[in-house]
């Protein structure tokens, strides 16, 4: 479904992400792991529209998106959850979700995306009329991830939904995200909980300093030496 | 609506906020009692049309960060195609849909203008510019503005070019004061123009799409809003306006090149006053100044209907810096 060869990206004259290659298949649950500054976001923001990449391919559905607008990059199905959320603060709950599904014309698809993502997070609901600069940081990720999923996207990004969430919010988010993976939507998540995301998805890159330096299977890269030893902290 | 009732509240939050408020009332029902009702009648007319333009002012620099130092000329494109339009349509005068062909027209060639001002120079910048925004087009906006007063006095020389009135009925009674029917023109005009711009930005997928732009930039793009193509709509609706509120206000500033002076000036003290891209506050603060221009007027004498305003900006301004309304600089109604 997504395929990216060879990538090249950076800021500036700085170069950050070196040639990477990746893919996502449709359905999968794919996880982009790798320490601060290895490169993670950036990619994320590659594929979304967002950074302009220097060198190499991005493939949707076999069409080549690379440097493509962030917001025709969305009219094609590719929600993005980043970083840093970039909530309308604003605005309310209810009207960034609205605006999720700008791209939407028809008002029954809108309502019928809105009640599944007050399905899925409850606590949106009954937040509906809170501006969203007022949310506590668990419920701006749900609404950041609602947002994402009202335009009716076929790939899913996130980037580090973990970040900053207690363990216990951070499991619930894990979960939504799993869930919405096994209802058959394509999810590339990028986090560096490695323990907690390896228990979750079907397959993961490990990205350092730009490069890809590991690929497979969940359980192929729990017991990888090299993840143990850097990202697991056990002992080998 | 209630949210626009969470809006007001939060814009009262302040006592100085409040506190000014509360002294501008009591300064109207001063000049009412101690002038007469005509003051405040005066400062409705000239307020409601400061709101407009400072309303785009607003807009602009809320969502683009363009600090346009040219918005008094396109209050100048306003009063000249008004005056071509009103002139040309001389054979049908004192026909009563005139005046409004002619506002509309001028609403037209503002919106158009601005949209072409846009595309030709703002949207180029943004692909080349990384730094210094504002002062770039800080100064770029004051070329434009040299431009077009010089196109103006080149094409149409320097010559007022003004009408007596739209409308040459008598004139109505209101609170025991004679309002021309000109200015009762002006004032509904800027009223329908400044409701209507607040439908667009409260409740419109175009305006929620201009506030997203105006709030993150990103996340906009994220949710699939053609940022390039809300700018220039932005650009081209405060352009418009301003072109609107210069037909509108043509019986009272007649066309010539400098025209737009004075407009912008207010329209800038309006704007800091309420906080730099703050809509809702800059009509607010529109009527503050009309209110102390009248009074001034009255009172002390008109050649000091600009001074003090500005002197008591510069003390609000001292006490609070990001403006009456104000919370930070950049977007539109809120922060
Ligand atoms: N807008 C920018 N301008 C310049 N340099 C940037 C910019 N964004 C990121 N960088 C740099 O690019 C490198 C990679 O950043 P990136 O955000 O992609 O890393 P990451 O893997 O997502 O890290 P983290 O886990 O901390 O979020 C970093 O060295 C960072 O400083
Ligand atoms: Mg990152």
């Amino acid at each position: 479904m997504l395929r990216v060869t060879e990538l090249d990206a950076g800021y500036g004259f700085l170069r950050v992400v070196h040639g990477i290659s990746l893919q996502v298949n449709q359905g999968e649950l794919v996880a982009l792991l790798g320490p601060n500054g290895a490169g993670k976001s950036t990619t994320l923001k590659c594929i979304a529209g967002l950074v302009r990449p220097w060198k190499g391919d991005i493939a949707f559905r076999g069409h080549s998106i690379g440097g493509l607008r962030g917001d025709l990059v969305n009219g094609l199905g590719i929600g993005l959850v980043s970083e840093s959320l970039n909530l309308f603060t604003g605005m309310t709950v209810y009207e960034n979700l609205l605006m999720g599904a700008y791209s939407v014309p028809e008002a029954e698809k809108r309502r019928r995306s809105l009640d599944f993502v007050f399905s899925l997070f409850p606590r949106l609901a009954e937040r509906r009329p809170q501006l969203a600069g007022t949310l506590s940081g668990g419920e701006r990720k749900m609404l950041a991830i609602g947002r994402a999923l009202m335009g009716g996207p076929s790939l899913l990004l996130v980037d580090e939904p973990s970040l900053g969430l207690a363990p216990k919010l951070t499991q619930q988010v894990f979960d939504a995200l799993r869930k919405l993976s096994d209802d058959g939507l394509t999810i590339l998540l990028v986090e560096q909980n490695v323990t907690a995301t390896l228990e979750m998805v079907d397959r993961a890159y490990v990205l350092e300093q730009g490069e890809i330096v590991l690929e497979g299977s969940a359980q192929k890269l729990s017991e990888s030496e090299h993840v143990k030893d850097v990202y697991l902290g056990v002992m080998a | 609506m209630s949210l626009a009732v969470q809006r007001l509240s939060r814009e009262f939050r302040s006592p100085v906020t409040t506190g000014l408020i509360a002294g501008v009332l009591a300064l109207a029902i001063f000049g009412v009692v101690r002038g007469g009702t005509f003051i405040l009648v005066d400062s409705l007319v000239t307020g409601a049309i400061w709101a407009l333009v400072a309303a785009g002012l607003a807009l602009t620099f809320g969502v683009m960060g363009v600090p346009n130092f040219a918005q008094g000329e396109f209050f100048m494109v306003g009063t000249l195609s008004g005056y071509l339009v009103y002139t040309a349509l001389s054979g049908v005068q004192g026909r009563p849909y005139v005046p409004f062909v002619t506002i509309l027209m001028a609403l037209v060639v503002g919106f158009v203008l601005g949209a072409l001002v846009d595309l030709a120079v703002f949207s180029q910048m943004r692909r080349r510019i990384r730094e210094g925004w504002v002062m770039n087009t800080f100064v770029v906006t004051v070329g434009i503005s040299v431009v077009m007063i010089n196109a103006h006095q080149l094409i149409w020389g320097t010559d007022y070019k003004g009408i007596v009135a739209y409308f040459d009925g008598p004139p109505i009674h209101v609170l025991g004061v004679s309002v021309a029917l000109d200015r009762v023109f002006a004032i509904s005009v800027a009223a329908v123009s400044i409701a209507g711009l607040w439908w667009l930005l409260s409740y419109s997928r175009i305006g929620r799409a201009i506030r997203a732009v105006s709030q993150d930039e990103p996340g906009a793009l994220m949710v699939g809003i053609n940022v390039g193509r809300m700018r220039t709509l932005t650009f081209a609706i405060s352009s418009g306006l301003a072109a609107l509120a210069g037909a509108t206000l043509l019986f009272q500033f007649p066309s010539f090149p400098f025209v737009g002076v004075k407009p912008l000036y207010v329209a800038w003290t309006v704007v800091i006053l309420a906080g730099l891209g703050n809509v809702g506050g800059a009509v607010v603060a529109g009527f503050i100044i009309a209110l102390l221009e009248a009074n001034t007027g009255f009172f002390i004498g008109s050649a000091w209907e600009d001074v003090v305003p500005f002197a008591l900006i510069v003390l609000i301004l001292a006490v609070r810096p990001t403006g009456l309304f104000g919370r930070a600089v950049r977007s539109v109604w809120e922060q």
